[in-house]
């Protein structure tokens, strides 16, 4: 079995020690609940809840430091599907997507689903053009596989500038929502949260690589799950008096459309192309939940889904997560878990949005400003949401709710103890340091591998390498850190900017080039700057009033890229003999990972041969 | 492992069950969410139809089309003898 060499498959304790991490939190959340009806005050619970849960990601992080190279760029190669799955899940949403998506659902209701759903598709997709294929080219990065398929260092080069700029998005987004998460549970100013999420980060990706990243992202996507599914079934069990709120809020729907139209809620018809999103901070309900295309026009809802689709299936942090299980078999039943979770996260999201909108439209009815009811209160008086001021009666319009926090106000509606809010919070925090850690962990080996050793890698010291990508990592967290902190923008958007980048650069070439043999240098060349040139047109010029907002840049990008391929294929010669064996070869799960093989014999060949 | 004179059918037949996988799958995709409004004043299990189909529906069809693709790429993998040996 030449191509299991090296490999060995994962501790078989490791579902005893996630469960012993799983009930570690649990029963850190008890222990809040009993010290909170004992009278400890809400400082130090929230305190508490901070250094477990930071406690407990770093100790996972560090305890798998490494100095294999093999295990820092890959981990081995031995993650098992389901842990590699829920990581996946968790990074595909990201937390940018995790609080956006459950606030723009309660904002602006039907018409969100088109994101969700386009994650969803992504790796629906991702199974079946991509990942399997990636897995068995073997390659960290996108840069080196790219590289190595077409034997062009040029290539590997401008590949990793590409894929730079989606990477450091994602990593901005995600900071931004792990100093917001760090902010609601500690009082401190947003330079300070940066640096203490910051300082987690180097604890959880410096020792290990992508061995630390796996086993920790595996423990804190394990805790967002528990973070939102648990909250979301008590409120499910108090709504609907059944604890899947998933499957059980349909009459709750109905309901609340009833309220809606009594509290006269905008029924807002929007046009073929619109696209307006709720944006980050304090907004009123646009629309009635369950009506369609209100904010989304009908195109646009789909090229949308489309749009996130292929961005989804482009991403280098998604991608990275695919390469990491034991076999081309595992990567697709890892990605089958995703599927499954982002799924059940999506329906999760849209039952807590519509528990939110009964509790809150359900209970302002004739009341009048200066005394709102007691779940608006508790939302006015945590800050995440506020009275515009005109009017003595509530009314729908005049409440204002913050767009990211609304995931944390479902225990503050619903009146659940503030260990539990503490709790989302924590979920919060865990989902955004997974995703940076994800696409920080990703940008430092590709600038360390493929950029500073570039392609002397395969003949480079383990220390030379390791030291390149840890000294990468440090340089990815303090710019990524300073952007969070000095950039504005809104993390949603971010996150949508970056996916749009994605799908109109790295999708179609990574696509192209396991389907089709022809893909010249040329061609991917073409293709990948075309695809990044013609996106960020769009996203830096904003087409919205052409009828093409920026998050819908794959609709032009991707067939300009696709056709720059094709033109620059045809005009190249035909790849050699040597490079179509690779790419038959890649077509077929079994056999040495391309990447183990061509890096052996690079070796074998030694320094001069290169 | 595989051999030699496998390789091209392998490959025609993971194409043919890529593109019976993905096709209907995004054909799914497009289609439903644009019949939504009209399908809101049915019911499905409580939910308007609509909203159930664009929201559960599709997640439904996501999950089934991703384990059924896995199942049968697979056996196709097993047929041709480009299995990995575990």
């Amino acid at each position: 079995m030449p191509h299991r060499q090296g490999t060995s498959l994962a501790n078989a304790m490791v579902g005893v020690y996630f469960g012993i991490f799983a009930a570690c939190l649990v029963a850190g959340v008890v222990l809040l609940l009993i010290f909170e009806q004992l009278g400890v005050t809400e400082a130090s619970l929230k305190k508490a809840m901070v250094v477990i849960s930071v406690a407990l990601f770093a100790t996972i992080g560090a305890s798998a430091y490494t100095g294999r190279v093999r295990e820092f760029l890959l981990s081995g190669r031995r993650v098992p599907a389901v842990y590699n799955g829920t990581a996946l899940a968790i990074v595909s949403l990201g937390a940018a997507g995790i609080t956006g998506l459950a606030g723009s659902l309660f904002i602006a209701g039907f018409d969100m689903l088109c994101i969700g759903i386009g994650i969803v598709a992504g790796l629906t997709v991702s199974v079946m053009l991509v990942a399997p294929y990636l897995r068995k080219f073997g390659a960290p990065t996108i840069p080196s596989y790219l590289g190595q398929r077409f034997e062009s260092g040029s290539l590997r080069l401008l590949s990793a500038t590409v894929c730079v700029l989606p990477l450091m998005l994602l990593a901005i987004a995600e900071l931004k929502i792990g100093m917001m998460s760090v902010m609601w549970l500690l009082p401190i100013p947003p330079e300070a949260a940066c640096g203490l999420v910051s300082l987690v980060l180097a604890a959880t990706i410096l020792p290990g690589g992508v061995r630390s990243i796996s086993w920790s992202g595996a423990a804190q996507s394990l805790a967002v799950l528990i973070a939102i599914l648990l909250p979301a079934a008590i409120a499910a069990v108090m709504e609907t008096n059944l604890p899947f709120g998933q499957f059980s809020h349909g009459p709750i729907i109905r309901a609340v459309g009833r309220l809606e139209a009594a509290q006269d809620v905008l029924v807002p018809v929007a046009g073929l192309t619109a696209l307006e999103l709720p944006g980050a901070g304090l907004q009123p309900i646009v629309g009635r939940f369950a009506t369609t295309f209100g904010s989304v026009g009908p195109l646009a809802y789909v090229l949308m889904t489309l749009s996130v689709l292929v961005g989804i299936v482009g991403s280098p942090a998604v991608l990275s997560r695919s390469v990491t299980t034991p076999s081309v078999y595992d990567t697709r039943k890892s990605i089958g878990w995703a599927v499954a979770l982002v799924g059940v996260l999506l329906l999760t999201f849209s039952s807590v949005a519509i528990f939110e909108r009964d509790a809150l439209v359900g209970s302002f009815a004739g009341h009048a400003a200066s005394a709102p009811p007691a779940p608006l209160q508790r939302l006015i008086d945590s800050g995440l949401a506020a009275l515009d001021g005109r009017g003595a009666r509530l009314t729908a319009s005049s409440i204002l709710f913050d767009r990211d926090g609304m995931l944390v106000a479902l225990p503050l509606i619903m009146g659940m103890p503030l260990a539990v809010v503490n709790l989302v919070a924590a979920g919060v925090m865990a989902a955004a340091l997974t995703g940076a850690a994800t696409s920080l962990t990703q940008l430092g080996i590709m600038i360390g591998e493929d950029v500073v050793v570039g392609p002397g890698s395969s003949t480079a010291s383990d220390q030379k390498r390791l030291m390149a990508c840890r000294l990468a990592v440090v340089g990815a967290i303090a710019i990524a850190g300073a952007g969070a902190v000095a950039a504005s923008g809104d993390p949603f958007v971010l996150m949508l900017y970056a996916i749009a980048i994605c799908g109109s650069t790295i999708f179609p070439v990574v696509v192209l080039s396991i389907w089709w043999k022809r893909l010249t240098i040329g061609g991917a060349t073409a293709c990948l700057l075309t695809g990044l040139g013609v996106a960020l047109a769009i996203l830096l010029a904003d087409l919205s009033s052409l009828g093409l907002p920026p998050p819908l840049a794959p609709v032009v990008a991707l067939p300009a890229a696709l056709v720059a391929a094709g033109i620059g294929s045809y005009l190249t010669p035909v790849p050699g003999r040597h490079i179509l064996e690779m790419v038959r070869d890649l077509r077929i799960p079994g056999g040495e990972a391309i990447y183990d093989r061509e890096m052996r014999q690079a070796r074998q060949r030694g320094p001069r041969a290169r | 492992m595989i051999e030699r004179k496998e390789r091209k059918p392998y490959w025609r037949h993971t194409k043919w069950q890529m593109l019976t996988s993905l096709l209907p799958f995004l054909a799914a995709l497009v289609v439903l969410p644009l019949y939504a409004d009209q399908l809101n004043s049915r019911r499905a299990l409580g939910f308007p139809m609509g909203y159930f189909l664009a929201c559960h529906g599709l997640v439904l069809i996501a999950v089934v089309t991703t384990f059924a693709y896995i199942n049968r790429q697979d056996a196709i993998d097993h047929w041709h003898g480009a299995h990995e040996d575990l």
